[in-house]
């Protein structure tokens, strides 16, 4: 018992060393209050000497303000009309001036720190140029609480995911017999940045891209997580062509399941039947 | 009386409660004597409301990506 105090006291000796040259760790508290942190990541939280905190809302924010006595949040960055390429820009400037002083930074981010969030990957890339020991620890992300909620398992028929503005910009191909998972709809073609929400007429335009490849009538699934242990998922099954009808906030996803049978590749299907004979040959 | 966060953490840690019927709900936060206001808000998802009981400050934006 002696030995392994004196080894723990010894390994706190050498994180104090570590942490006089500053670190920065993001983490993710997962997409429930309560249901989702790690247990390393609370420990993080606990552990660091201030946290900035990027939730899902406010009442997470007091959730992790139990944690730590140093908890600041980065929601004082966002501004409408202001680029959101700025305010992420001042997110990681602020982390990085506080590891850069020598402290053990967290950031606490919603769901996954490295799922559909830039400020984390930003940061640590940042921090580890500079020198910092930087790292990220997973969460649970929308992504996974999707998947349990709609019944989803992305090995079936495959998945792809777009940031939904990104798939408007860019010429991407979508194949419609896998799922399709579309994030950040609520913004969807918004190409300055600057608006927390676009409206039916920018979403008309998105229904007008998947509608390349997809029936106007094909379901559409719209979905939030519950971030608080009392809601529910919203869990909203509507057609493509509804889309720009439907009430789509920030918070929201849009799932379009396969469109069409996985159809078989019988030239590589003979390929393989081939190897298959020759390998029996030379057994 | 029990701290709201405190309350919403240990729902949603526990499996009994973190799926509860409304009925179920009532009686947990009756037995752990959550603000009448708050247990409203709560039953009512109404966040706005439950955030202004709890002094949290609104949320202005969740999104931490921006599509290259």
């Amino acid at each position: 018992m002696a030995r392994l105090q004196v080894q723990l006291l010894n390994e706190s000796s050498v994180e104090n060393d570590v942490s006089s040259a500053g670190s920065l760790v993001c983490v993710g508290v997962g997409m429930t209050l309560g249901s989702h942190l790690t247990p390393l990541s609370r420990s993080y939280i606990e552990d660091a000497d201030v946290v900035f905190a990027a939730t899902s809302d406010g009442i997470v924010e007091l959730w992790l303000a139990k944690m730590n006595r140093d908890v600041r949040s980065l929601q004082s960055f966002y501004r409408e009309g202001k680029s959101r390429a700025e305010t992420y820009r001042q997110m990681v400037a602020a982390m990085l001036t506080e590891v850069r002083a020598g402290k053990r930074v967290c950031g606490a981010f919603y769901g996954h720190p490295g799922v559909f969030a830039g400020v984390p990957h930003d940061a640590i890339e940042r921090a580890r140029r500079e020198g910092f020991d930087a790292r990220m620890e997973p969460g649970v992300s929308a992504e996974d609480c999707l998947y349990a909620d709609l019944g989803i398992d992305p090995g079936r028929y495959g998945c792809q995911h777009f940031e939904a503005s990104q798939l408007m910009l860019y010429r991407r191909r979508i194949d419609p017999t896998a799922y399709l998972v579309l994030w950040q709809v609520g913004v969807a073609g918004d190409r300055s940045l600057m608006r927390f929400a676009t409206g039916a007429d920018y979403r008309q335009v998105l229904v007008d891209v998947l509608t390349r490849d997809y029936d106007p009538g094909h379901e559409a699934i719209v979905y939030k997580v519950a971030t608080l242990p009392t809601q529910r998922p919203r869990i909203e099954r509507t057609t493509i062509a509804q889309l720009p009808a439907t009430e789509i906030d920030m918070h929201v996803t849009v799932v379009i399941p396969p469109a069409a049978p996985l159809q078989p590749d019988e030239q590589i299907r003979e390929r393989l039947a081939a190897l298959d004979r020759l390998g029996e040959q030379m057994s | 009386m029990t701290d709201a966060i405190d309350f919403l953490e240990q729902l949603g840690r526990n499996s009994r409660l973190r799926h509860a019927h409304t009925a179920e709900l009532q009686q947990a936060m009756a037995g752990a004597r959550i603000d009448p206001k708050v247990r409203n808000a709560l039953l009512g998802d109404d966040t706005q409301q439950l955030g202004a009981l709890l002094g949290a400050e609104p949320n202005v934006c969740c999104l931490i990506v921006k599509p290259d």
